[in-house]
């Protein structure tokens, strides 16, 4: 292999690029802009709609209210709750969510609670209507207050203790170290986005590089020249690769700067823990990164290279890449964890071992066993493009 | 200008785009296949998860057994979970994740129980905040040290010549009154009003950049222009191409959406019995009229902005941007709890969609009705009038 | 017949300020004659019959086509003309027989004589081979005669060319020169731009040298001849160019 020859092809590809706006836009504006964007986007509006619910007063009404006075005074006294005069529409009502919930109050209920006896109380709501069930979530919190002031009343009355109603009380105790706390989901969502801001970014260079070359017609130009085909393959190679290792490197300083800056709203996803990255776990996921960025670019090289348009390339790289979305996606789901066995699986096994990661968790030998397994897979994807570039019939198509 | 001449330019755009397989690929089989596709995978992939979970035995320690053997023994019988012998280095293990959960008893925790106390004592639960797997097992404990706290109150009680109802001073029953579609329409609301609408704008974006930049790039429209066919003609022929693309789309997705829906019924009942489904046809029908002037807002924008690039290529990194514009308010439409309000009913293309909301729902708020489809027709007006004012500017047609 | 008077366009660059490409041009193209439109690349010859076709329009002048206006009437000159120009740009997912069909029709013929001019332009042009093909899977050749055909098929009284013989072998060109006769055989009125000047030589009864979007000369070539001293055209031209 001849550096110099194949240093020339890697400066000018690179320097060609870098000219273009789309690439620029993709490697350095897109990265830096999404994170504050999703975590101070998600951040404010969670929190706004968390605090709508919390105010909210949820239009309910009380039918036959007299038969339990001391329960009906608990829940107009009740902050969510609004309580409407009573009408005989409620159902329509509730249909046309005017009402949230009627609380229907059976014959004599206090009275039958005092005589012993166990009255059924009914709570008409609109099933799966989230306001809906949630006034109902609030009714119950009143009803539960209610039902343990009466057991209470019950168990003095019978000269007991109310503890004696729970003997054993439980309490949880959490023993993992305080930064691994999971958070809400766009923690999980995290780890995903860099492994696919790493292949995006590695697409529209390879296609450009590759059937874009094609399609401008000096390909042949190239071929006709006295470099030889594995520097040319190796230069472009090269060029993607470090377009997609900087759009990961900005993404990851975007995720840092977000974190550190963000601080309050990424509490809020947090669950009120601070979610950085410690400077060895961030250099390991780099590390990881590399041979997936290597197994990226050289695939995406060999894939596009067959095709004889921008445009053809884009179609046939935009099906396959549900493939490599799929096992990214399949690692963020909760219970799926980094074993031996997933530690083998291409794509999966880097995404497992970034929520680890995140999580603060640094499982050396998995770590190493998908380095090696990634690069395994980098080594035939370079293979595979260099064959493909000196195939006539690839590269010389219709 | 004439209609016949309309016809013609229509008539040939569309055998022209009916033979591209690309459109064939965006505009029908995935709108039909997409719905059956993601409502099956949840569905699998949820059934899935919950059998793995429940293949590899969730791990728990118990400490100080002798103080509990009643408790001890009945977490032992607990299915889908395994007891292991108890250690010190409990907390360690648990934080490297081979231990979900360690519940630790107390000196005479259980005899004390069984008797008359003031206080209740505590048993703790160490466990992984957070960590699927750690939160199941320790619902289980808590769940059979719940079952032993009743059955031991209620023995109790007993003995002091108490039923079993002086736990129970009443009953609650959640009533479902409303009716079966009203429900069905309001969880289908939640997502396929903005789904569809997306779907209208990706249909449409194909062929939208193919008839415009597609023929600047393949040099046809210096062709067509120097046919007799006028230029509002030419515009319309092609805009009228691009909406029966996007509603095409819209409508095959709704099809499709209804089928999998009829078709799956038994499928979701499993998941949730609660639920009976059933869907309104009216309205799908009002949905789909309401989904019209965004329809044709979409085709005439899509043309007017990508007639200005020069390719196709062009073409499309103009229009990414406008993906974004329509996919982030649709995020957020799809958030639990956001209703139409007057505040969001002037944001367009999100008012549409919270609008269908209530029309799934069942409920016709005619004056949000008519005036969020007459604003988002007025929008549509003005796209046509800038997609015909392009197609006459000769600086747009002969970019060089 | 071809009018033109004074025809002006003025590109507006936003780099460059003010491009005059077409400066006061006005010429005479008579039926049963060819026209010949000579210049170098942007000296104006493709403005020049776009705007004589009404793609494109004049900022001033104006040109009377087949009797028509160009910019009082455009949809009516657009009728008696049949334009062909470099890019011989076919829709490739029609057949041959639909894209003919369909510039027929956007010409206002009725199917029944429209199913008749087919059918004898294919037989004469020898299209009937390929005739259900897509377009976008046939030779230069045959993509060559399906857009003469949809040229050709309403039988237009004018005939503009754009540069036809552009970047095509010695075969196919020939096929087009021969064309370009026949209309002329026709009695139809055609004007036709380039820069070789063999076909120049060959083909006009009248030629026109643009240059800077102005006619410096015009005449047939025996009048060019003797007024420039030279025998060759293209020594004709560098002088005409040159001063």
């Amino acid at each position: 292999m001849n550096w110099n020859e194949m240093l020339v092809v890697f400066r000018k590809e690179l320097k060609d690029l870098l000219r273009d706006r789309r690439t620029l836009f993709g490697m350095f504006f897109f990265p830096l802009v999404l994170f504050p964007i999703l975590t101070v986007g998600f951040g404010t509006v969670e929190k706004k709609t968390r605090a709508k619910v919390e105010q909210e007063r949820f239009p309910v009404m009380l039918l036959h209210a007299e038969q339990a006075p001391a329960l009906a005074e608990k829940l107009r006294a009740s902050r969510n709750l609004l309580i409407l005069p009573e009408a005989a529409d409620f159902a329509a009502r509730i249909n046309e969510k005017q009402l949230r919930a009627a609380v229907e109050f059976p014959p004599d209920f206090e009275k039958q609670i005092l005589g012993g006896g166990r009255p059924k109380l009914r709570i008409h709501y609109f099933a799966a209507e989230i306001r809906s069930e949630n006034a109902v979530d609030k009714i119950e919190d009143v009803v539960n207050a209610y039902r343990k002031d009466v057991l209470d009343a019950r168990m003095a009355a019978a000269h007991l203790p109310a503890a004696a109603l729970t003997p054993i009380e439980t309490k949880r105790e959490s023993v993992a170290a305080p930064e691994k706390v999971a958070g809400s989901k766009l923690a999980l969502i995290l780890p995903y986005m860099i492994i696919l801001l790493c292949l995006t970014g590695a697409m529209h260079p390879a296609m450009d590089l590759t059937a874009g070359e094609k399609e401008r017609g000096t390909m042949e130009t190239l071929l006709a020249s006295a470099v030889g085909r594995r520097e040319i393959v190796a230069g472009k190679f090269l060029v993607v690769l470090c377009v997609s290792l900087t759009t990961t490197v900005m993404s990851m300083l975007s995720y840092l700067t977000t974190m550190f800056f963000a601080k309050d709203y990424a509490q809020d996803m947090f669950r009120g823990k601070s979610y950085s990255l410690g400077i060895d776990a961030a250099l390991t996921i780099l590390l990881l990164v590399l041979p997936l960025a290597i197994f990226f670019a050289a695939t995406l090289l060999a894939m596009s290279i067959a095709a004889k348009s921008y445009k053809e390339a884009q179609q046939q790289i935009g099906s396959l890449m549900i493939f490599a979305f799929l096992p990214a996606i399949v690692g963020m789901i909760p219970g799926i964890e980094l074993t031996p066995k997933t530690a083998v699986i291409p794509i999966l096994n880097v995404s497992l071992v970034a929520k680890e990661i995140f999580t603060g968790n640094l499982p050396w030998p998995m770590i190493g066993m998908v380095f090696l397994a990634t690069c395994v897979y980098a080594a035939f994807a370079l293979n595979a493009a260099l064959s493909r570039f000196q195939n006539e019939s690839v590269m010389f198509r219709g | 200008m004439q209609p016949s001449n309309v016809a013609t330019v229509y008539k040939k755009e569309l055998l022209e785009t009916l033979r591209d397989r690309r459109t064939l690929i965006s505009s029908i089989l995935v709108p039909m296949l997409l719905f059956p596709v993601l409502i099956l995978g949840i569905s699998v992939l949820a059934t899935l998860i919950v059998s793995r979970a429940r293949k590899d035995n969730p791990t728990v320690m118990v400490l100080g057994s002798e103080n509990a053997p009643e408790l001890s023994r009945r977490l032992e019988k607990e299915k889908d979970m395994e007891v292991v012998p108890p250690a010190a280095d409990y907390a360690r293990r648990i934080d490297a994740k081979n231990l979900r959960a360690a519940v630790e008893f107390p000196a005479g925790v259980e005899q004390k129980a069984r008797t008359v106390n003031t206080e209740s004592q505590t048993v703790k639960i160490y466990w992984y905040e957070g960590e699927f797997r750690s939160e199941g097992v320790v619902r289980k404990i808590e769940r059979v040290i719940r079952e032993f706290n009743e059955e031991t109150v209620k023995a109790a009680l007993a003995s002091r010549g108490f039923g079993p109802d002086f736990l129970k001073p009443f009953d609650v029953e959640q009533k479902n009154v409303a009716s079966a579609e009203r429900v069905t329409g309001n969880i289908v609301g939640m997502m396929l009003p903005y789904m569809v609408i997306i779907l209208c704008l990706t249909g449409a974006m194909y062929p939208a950049i193919d008839l415009t930049a597609g023929e600047k790039e393949r040099g046809t429209i210096e062709t067509i222009l120097a046919s007799p066919v006028a230029r509002s003609e030419l515009v319309s022929g092609k805009f009228l191409l691009v909406l029966t693309v996007s509603l095409g789309t819209a409508a095959l997705s709704l099809a499709s959406f209804a089928i999998t829906i009829l078709g799956g019924a038994t499928l979701l009942a499993r998941i949730s019995s609660k639920l009976v489904l059933a869907v309104s046809v009216k309205a799908m029908v009002a949905v789909f009229l309401l989904i019209l002037p965004v329809a044709v807002l979409f085709a005439a924008a899509l043309m007017a902005i990508a007639l200005i690039a020069r390719s196709y290529r062009e073409a499309q990194t103009y229009l990414a941007p406008l993906m974004f514009v329509v996919i982030i308010p649709a995020v957020f439409s799809m958030m639990p709890g956001i209703e139409l309000t007057p505040k969001l009913a002037m944001i367009p293309i999100l008012n549409v969609s919270l609008v269908a909301k209530e029309l799934f729902a069942g409920l016709y708020p005619w004056n949000y009705i008519l005036l969020i489809f007459g604003s988002t027709a007025v929008y549509a007006g003005i796209a046509i009038y800038f997609a015909i004012r392009q197609f006459q500017r000769e600086e747009v047609l002969f970019r060089t | 017949m071809i009018e033109s008077r004074q025809l002006t366009k003025v590109f507006r660059d936003k780099k460059r300020g003010d491009i005059r490409a077409v400066d006061g041009v006005s010429f005479r193209a008579e039926p049963g004659k060819i026209y010949g439109l000579l210049g170098a690349n942007g000296a104006g010859k493709t403005t020049t019959l776009r705007m004589l076709a009404t793609i494109l329009k004049p900022s001033a002048g104006t040109a009377v086509v087949a009797g028509h206006d160009v910019v009082a009437a455009p949809e009516k000159v657009r009728k008696n003309v049949g334009f062909l120009s470099t890019a011989t740009a076919l829709y490739a997912r029609l057949t041959a027989r639909e894209m003919v069909e369909y510039f027929g029709r956007l010409n206002g013929l009725d199917e029944a004589t429209l199913k008749e001019r087919v059918d004898e332009i294919f037989r004469r042009l020898e299209m009937n081979e390929f005739r259900d093909g897509k377009c976008d899977k046939l030779s230069t050749g045959m993509k060559q005669k399906v857009s003469i055909a949809r040229t050709l098929v309403h039988d237009p009284p004018v005939m503009i060319f754009d540069e036809p013989t552009l970047g095509l072998d010695v075969m196919t060109a020939r096929t087009i020169v021969q064309f370009i006769k026949e209309c002329r055989t026709r009695g139809k009125t055609v004007i036709f731009s380039t820069h070789v000047m063999s076909e120049v030589e060959k083909l006009c009864d009248t030629i026109g040298i643009i240059h800077g979007g102005r006619l410096l000369a015009e005449g047939t070539l025996q009048s060019l001849q003797e007024r420039y001293s030279e025998k060759d055209m293209e020594e004709i031209f560098v002088k005409v160019v040159g001063a």
